[in-house]
């Protein structure tokens, strides 16, 4: 069976693992991404041991599934001038490059816009290109450094050391919303035949999706704290049992009624300070320190 | 690989190919631009298109 997308065509300059991702996920839905590639390719191919082939590494393979590969080097005149026959026939234009040296290899949005005036372009940047850091180039951990993230890590684990989560977090985040926004700009295509132009900036999105939480009282006012008590409690933890760690999240009412009942302490929630939902966010390291202690003494079952 | 988590009844996605060797559509992407096959020829000659060996 076709996927939603088909008959939807993406020329797709970027490259390791942000933009590949957010064009694997179109891919899925049955777009033809077409991989544009400098003789050298992209780099994410030697990354990792392969199976068999030289330069189809692990990752490589995993988010350049479903796609076409043409490779060019785009310095040569003659390069650009057949890519932009290609553009042509394309539904979509996207690539992860600066936005200076997209400009420089001639393929800016007003570039594109020449041979294909409805073009969908997308550019996924580092940084906004209006922003105080618009010209500097971005990789995951330093716009991990600079989002807020690798600070949260240390102030959960309470000594304060900056640290990274173990995952491209920046990359795939700012993926799903490349994907999502090219997606948005198809549709509005598709019902007035106009195309535009998209930038899908790494620091600012990651700033945006952190901050749906941990925004917290800065929302009311600029010197108000920043970071969900509740994400940030040390207590907060798989906890032990006698025979395992074990998830528990208690969280509505009815949870840490059934909660305190269970290990034989319902006196606990007529506590002004735990009696309320609000009560008990506002406290809410405590109620983790009572998990911590009621549970370690029982088995899991 | 993992496939794709999401089911959709009428256009499930899927993984229908597995990634490509680099280069390994130049030609025929050319090819379906209108690009001649002497052009190709040219590009390739002079090092600006690259297919898998």
């Amino acid at each position: 069976m076709p996927g939603a997308l088909e008959g939807i065509k993406i020329i797709d300059l970027t490259n390791v693992i942000l933009g590949p991702y957010g064009t694997m996920l179109l891919a899925d839905q049955g777009a033809e991404v077409i991989k544009v590639e400098a003789p050298e390719g992209d780099a994410v191919r030697h990354i990792g041991k392969p199976g068999k082939t030289p330069g189809m590494g692990p990752t490589y393979l995993y988010v350049n599934r479903n796609k076409r590969s043409l490779c060019l080097d785009l310095k040569n005149a003659a390069a650009r001038t057949a890519l932009l026959k290609v553009v042509a026939t394309a539904d979509a234009f996207v690539h992860a490059l600066r936005p200076q040296a997209i400009e420089g290899l001639g393929l800016g949005y007003e570039d594109i816009r020449k041979v294909k005036p409805d073009i969908v372009y997308v550019g996924a940047y580092g940084f906004s290109a209006d922003g105080p850091y618009g010209k500097l180039p971005a990789y995951d951990d330093a716009i991990q450094a600079r989002f807020g993230i690798a600070d949260l890590m240390g102030r959960a684990a309470g000594d304060d050391v900056p640290r990274y989560p173990p995952t491209i977090l920046a990359d795939k985040t700012v993926g799903l919303t490349f994907a999502f926004s090219t997606l948005s700009a198809l549709m509005h295509r598709q019902r007035t035949g106009e195309g535009q132009f998209v930038e899908v900036p790494m620091f600012e999105t990651m700033a945006a999706w952190l901050m749906v939480e941990h925004l917290w009282e800065r929302t009311f006012s600029d010197d108000g704290e920043v970071g969900y008590s509740r994400l940030l409690a040390r207590t907060r933890k798989p906890f032990r049992t006698l025979d395992g760690w074990m998830a528990i999240l208690p969280y509505n009412d009815k949870h840490w009624r059934s909660f305190f009942d269970i290990v034989g302490r319902p006196e606990v929630l007529k506590d002004p300070r735990y009696s309320t939902l609000n009560a008990r966010s506002m406290n809410i390291s405590d109620m983790y320190s009572m998990v911590d202690i009621l549970t370690r003494a029982k088995a899991r079952s | 690989m993992v496939e794709p988590p999401m089911r959709m009844s009428r256009t499930p996605p899927a993984i229908r190919s597995m990634a490509p060797l680099l280069g390994a559509d130049s030609r025929a992407i050319l090819a379906e631009a209108g690009i001649g096959e002497a052009d190709i020829d040219a590009l390739k000659a002079g090092g600006a298109l690259i297919e898998p060996d």
